[in-house]
């Protein structure tokens, strides 16, 4: 019954925004902007940044919301504009190139037993270049499948694929550095 | 590949993450909202000024229409003028010799009504200055008639007259009711002679005036030619103009004031 209430205090909420009720615009993004800047920030180094990118994202779920068919989840489809509006940043702004690799190493299985805290993570992640990250955060974060990924960076599958795999030895390159720097070997 | 545990715990460890936006983020999110209304607002009031135009078009249209539409009635009216001018034009040549015989028949009209005038002196002595002024006038007038003796004077009055113009009609009879007072004045003597000779004098000086006034018959013609040649377009065009000048001085006066 409680998810039923939500759900329908969601629909109305959604329903007042789309009237442009400040008060039920604000209810969302409340709910949803802690959530968002987060997934802003695994594509985005600079935490500024990404709050402006969130908030250009917010803008457009608001502008487009009468789009919204309530068929899926609301919260991943915002999710979805904040994805989209940071990969279009990153590609504009940087100007990021995807070099098309066909002979890539398959990736290898290397079960790192060690537990990391959210912002060693997310320093792994920032180590990353632009276009491994995209490709990690899409594949391994948001669970997009490689085809998705050709089609969201409007690249090759095998081009994704390979990205994927340069992105997964950096980071275990850049685990084992991060593991010595904490033992104190370097 | 399926994802190893490193991929998992990042996945679960940056899903379950938050972090909290500063306080001007919903300010700034907002002042974009109220832009992007207001952007939606301004558009509305441009889209009804669209429809007062297109309004506004159709009106001028229809006025448009209306206005050709009444001056297609018009337009007949002074073709059927320019023929009749024709014929008098026509008739106007012809016409001179017998522009004489007029005035003499009423010369001798004019010699009966002063000897009535005369007698009525000599026999009623209570002959009221109004009937004497009515005779006189009538006498004026003959005189006048009668001593145009240029032709070409005469021949300017009958063009004025035969024109049909208005304006001709109605300035003609004013300058002739001037003289007619002049003559009033004279007749207030009573004897017969006196009056002949205050005649002969208002004759004279109707001569005189006339010959200052003279009208150039070509030039009236060739204006009254000119302005029924004047194709419908043209006729349009004139008016258009006309109503244009007349807008243009009155926003300039309403701009001084």
């Amino acid at each position: 019954m409680k998810v039923i209430n939500l759900h329908q205090e969601e629909r109305e909420l959604i329903e007042l925004a789309v009237d442009n009720n400040r008060h039920a615009q604000q209810k969302i993004y409340s709910k949803y902007a802690s959530k968002m800047l987060s997934v802003c920030r695994q594509y985005i180094k600079d935490l500024h940044q990404a709050e402006d990118i969130m908030i250009t994202a917010f803008m457009k779920v608001f502008t487009n919301l009468k789009n919204f068919e309530h068929k899926g989840n609301f919260e991943g489809w915002i999710r979805r504009i904040m994805v989209n509006e940071c990969i279009s940043y990153i590609r504009v702004q940087k100007k990021v190139k995807f070099i098309e690799d066909e002979n890539y190493f398959e990736e290898r299985h290397n079960d790192i037993e060690s537990k990391f805290s959210v912002e060693d993570i997310q320093f792994l992640i920032d180590s990353l270049p632009d276009g491994y990250r995209m490709v990690f955060n899409l594949y391994c974060i948001e669970g997009y499948k490689h085809q998705e990924i050709a089609t969201m960076l409007g690249i090759n599958e095998g081009t994704s694929k390979s990205q994927l795999s340069h992105a997964r030895i950096m980071l275990q390159d850049n685990i084992k550095t991060l593991k010595n720097y904490d033992n104190g070997t370097e | 590949m399926a994802q190893n545990k490193l991929e998992n715990q990042i996945k679960e460890k940056v899903s379950s993450r938050e972090i909290q936006p500063s306080a001007q983020a919903w300010d700034r999110l907002d002042a974009m909202l109220t832009i992007a209304e207001e952007k939606k607002t301004k558009r509305s009031p441009f889209l009804s000024f669209q429809f007062i135009g297109i309004a506004a078009s159709v009106l001028v249209f229809v006025t448009l229409g209306m206005f050709f539409f009444t001056q297609k009635t018009t337009k007949i009216k002074p073709q059927n003028n320019v023929v009749d001018t024709e014929v008098k034009k026509d008739s106007l040549v012809k016409e001179p010799n017998f522009k004489f015989e007029i005035p003499k028949s009423k010369e001798n009209q004019v010699a009966v009504s002063v000897k009535n005038n005369s007698t009525i002196n000599n026999q009623q002595s209570t002959i009221s200055n109004q009937r004497v002024s009515i005779n006189n006038q009538k006498t004026a007038i003959n005189n006048q008639q009668q001593n145009n003796q240029n032709p070409l004077i005469n021949r300017d009055k009958e063009i004025e007259l035969q024109n049909t113009s208005d304006v001709a009609l109605k300035d003609l009879p004013k300058i002739e009711t001037r003289k007619e007072i002049v003559v009033q004045g004279n007749t207030n003597a009573k004897s017969d002679e006196a009056l002949l000779a205050s005649l002969d004098k208002v004759a004279k000086q109707s001569n005189t005036q006339k010959s200052v006034v003279k009208v150039d018959a070509k030039s009236l013609l060739s204006q009254v030619d000119g302005e029924l040649e004047m194709s419908f377009r043209e006729k349009v065009i004139n008016r258009v103009s006309k109503n244009y000048k007349e807008v243009k001085v009155a926003l300039a006066n309403r701009n001084n004031e």
